[in-house]
């Protein structure tokens, strides 16, 4: 009963403030939305240009086929120095033919091909280059010139199959993650923050003369925002099917149960750091440490796989970085339960450690 | 002043201690049933800690605490803690609820039966006078209003004892009368209430006053004989005829007087030993009016809580 009038409380609370309900339930989709739209990072709308004399036959080919791809912006031929076009931004990339043509060194054995990227954006630089040797490849494939000891670029020929996201979609690879980010967020702000409004404001005196017990007040106060967490998920998992064709390849009940593992183990971390807070903003400065650090960290933006020894042993604590790759991973490929128990195990680990810890400052410090 | 059987709280050779530093020192009182208790002192003088323990909100760090024929033990807390009434310094209502939502959630939290609570409500909202809509939102309120609502708030339970920890701070002077006659009605029908006040003449409407200084408790008396027994000789109140003669005294003051304290218009005088008290009165007469009087309790606690340092 107890509990039940907290649970009431906290709902008319946060029913009643209309502006923090579109905030909590309609932003997180919009920005979502908007996010995964501007965060391309596949490399579309290159410049490039062409250095070769009119009567190239071949690069006149791979002029035509680079235009007719849906990668480049535009497709011209140079009129000043190759470096120069480069360093002053018209281009993005430069394609150049050796002295005696392409044509002539592909037909003397000696293929030779130069190419100029700006590599400011390091990312799009090694798309154009990887497109611009498709190009290339399937040019001097298509007519027959490459001769049998001359294979493309490396020498090997792949024969590449993109599994999961044939189509390289990248909206696929963000709109996961900012489900990941939106739920963290929500979660742990709306929790940590409503204990130190309440510290704010002088309420929880209220609470504590009261005889309640602990785990009744820090239930009474995550139970609430762990429910507007899963609409927030459910709401964005199916926007994104609406939008982006997400797909869902996993198991949906493990994948709730993986939300609600992490909805704990982000709650107790939120009780946790709300214990060293008097203040709603105290509340939001520590969040924004614990928050901006896992989320650079947490996998999303560069790989965990690359971090030194000492930094990736730190970020396999982080409940973010499981939550992260397990919940792309049951999105885009499916669920392997070894792979699921392990990381949702983690989570659950650090959920543990902190709700004792939390538990028991909780008791020390009212 | 009730003095009815034995005390409802005593608290015995009690200290609280913060790391190093001692927030409250061996301090023993005990209160009767009925009795409308004060406590008096600056801030960080240990009140409110003595409050937070007696409440259960705080373990004593040694000392004796029994309230209510309860010992206070580790894990006693909840019991403790369904006996008394607590209020704090800020209204601990939440603004975003009606009064009626803030009076549900009080009830929850001390798990109070809906029927009881109905009937507690409608009663104690009788008691303060109130009969406008309760779906109104607290925000909107004037201070006085949400101070009563969460006195009864802290009643619901029908608690013996309640602790009002300086309920009146911030709200205008009518309603610091309105909510005086409460605590005094409150009293009347058998609680026991402990209270911490700033303010000199809401002290004096307490049976009882304690006063404290860093953590130790230096007096303990009924209003009257504090300012009866706190100074040795008579106090006068002198009212200067005119502003030459206000100069006067004040130039005069050290000749004068062992004592000399401005009292708004007047001033609170103690004739200096040195010299012969009717007659230097007498002669003093053509400056200004002087009575004899009771000390104030202003004079008792700046004597007691300062004026020794």
């Amino acid at each position: 009963m107890r509990l039940l009038g907290f649970l009431k409380k906290e709902i008319i609370q946060t029913l009643r403030n209309r502006v923090m309900l579109v905030a909590i339930l309609i932003m997180p989709l919009v920005q979502a939305v908007i996010i995964t739209i501007a965060l391309d990072n596949e490399a579309k709308n290159i410049n490039l240009a062409i250095d070769c004399k009119a009567n190239d036959y071949l690069m006149q080919k791979i002029k035509d086929k680079t235009t007719a791809s849906r990668w480049f912006n535009k497709v011209e031929s140079l009129q000043e120095s190759p470096f120069r076009a480069i360093q002053t931004g018209k281009v993005d990339a430069v394609i150049i033919a050796p002295e005696q043509g392409f044509t002539k060194s592909v037909g003397n054995f000696k293929p030779q091909i130069q190419l100029l990227v700006d590599a400011t954006n390091v990312l799009k630089a090694q798309a154009i280059e990887a497109y611009v040797k498709s190009i290339v490849g399937s040019v001097l494939k298509e007519c027959k010139l490459l001769p049998s000891s001359v294979k493309t670029s490396s020498g090997i020929e792949f024969k590449t199959r993109i599994l999961f996201n044939p189509e390289m979609n990248s909206k696929h690879y963000i709109f996961p993650f900012l489900i990941v980010i939106i739920t963290t967020i929500v979660l742990m702000s709306l929790v940590c923050i409503s204990i130190a409004r309440e510290k704010e404001t002088g309420t929880i005196e209220t609470l504590i003369a009261a005889p309640i017990k602990s785990y009744q007040l820090i239930l009474g106060k995550s139970v609430p925002y762990v429910v507007i967490g899963f609409i927030n998920l459910f709401t964005m998992l199916w926007m994104g099917k609406i939008i982006f064709d997400l797909p869902f390849r996993g198991n949906f009940p493990l994948f709730v149960l993986l939300f609600f593992v992490f909805a704990f183990a982000i709650c107790s971390f939120g009780v946790f750091l709300s214990t060293f807070c008097q203040t709603q903003q105290q509340a939001l400065l520590g969040m924004m440490i614990f928050l901006f650090l896992s989320l650079m960290l947490s996998g999303g933006l560069g790989a965990i796989e690359n971090m030194p020894p000492m930094l990736k042993w730190f970020v396999h604590l982080l409940p973010l970085s499981h939550y992260t790759t397990l919940a792309r991973n049951m999105i885009l490929k499916g669920t392997d339960l070894q792979f699921f128990l392990t990381h949702t195990g983690s989570i659950f680990l650090f959920g543990c450690v902190s709700a004792i810890i939390a538990f028991k400052k909780f008791k020390t410090t009212l | 002043m009730k003095t009815e059987g034995c005390p409802i709280v005593s608290v015995e050779n009690l200290y609280v201690t913060f790391g190093e530093f001692h927030a409250v020192k061996d301090v023993s009182f005990s209160v009767t049933q009925g009795e409308i208790f004060g406590f008096l002192g600056a801030n960080g003088a240990g009140k409110t800690t003595t409050i937070r323990v007696l409440c259960g909100l705080l373990p004593a760090s040694q000392g004796k605490v029994e309230i209510d024929g309860i010992q206070f033990t580790e894990g006693m807390e909840n019991v403790i803690k369904s006996k008394v009434g607590y209020m704090s310094q800020k209204f601990t209502l939440y603004d975003d609820l009606s009064i009626d939502e803030n009076l549900q959630f009080a009830a929850a939290l001390r798990e109070i039966d809906k029927k009881f609570f109905e009937n507690r409500k409608s009663e104690l909202l009788q008691f303060i006078g109130f009969d406008s809509n309760t779906s109104q939102i607290v925000a909107g309120l004037p201070g006085g209003i949400k101070q009563e609502i969460a006195l009864i708030a802290s009643l619901l339970h029908d608690p013996k004892i309640i602790f009002l920890d300086e309920p009146t701070a911030g709200v205008s002077s009518v309603s610091r009368d309105r909510f005086w006659s409460l605590i005094k009605r409150l009293a009347k029908i058998g609680k026991t209430i402990f209270v911490t006040t700033h303010y000199m003449d809401e002290a004096e409407n307490c049976h009882r006053i304690a006063l404290m200084r860093s953590g130790e408790l230096i007096a303990l008396d009924t209003p009257t004989n504090l300012k009866k027994n706190t100074y040795k000789q008579n106090m006068y109140s002198v009212t200067p005829n005119d502003g030459d003669a206000r100069k006067y005294f004040v130039n005069h003051s050290k000749e004068f007087f062992a004592m000399f304290a401005p009292y708004g218009l007047h001033y609170h005088v103690i004739i200096s030993k040195k010299l012969d008290e009717e007659k230097t009165i007498k002669n003093l007469q053509q400056y200004g009016t002087i009575k004899k009087i009771l000390p104030s309790l202003e004079d008792v606690f700046i004597k007691l809580v300062e004026g020794d340092r």
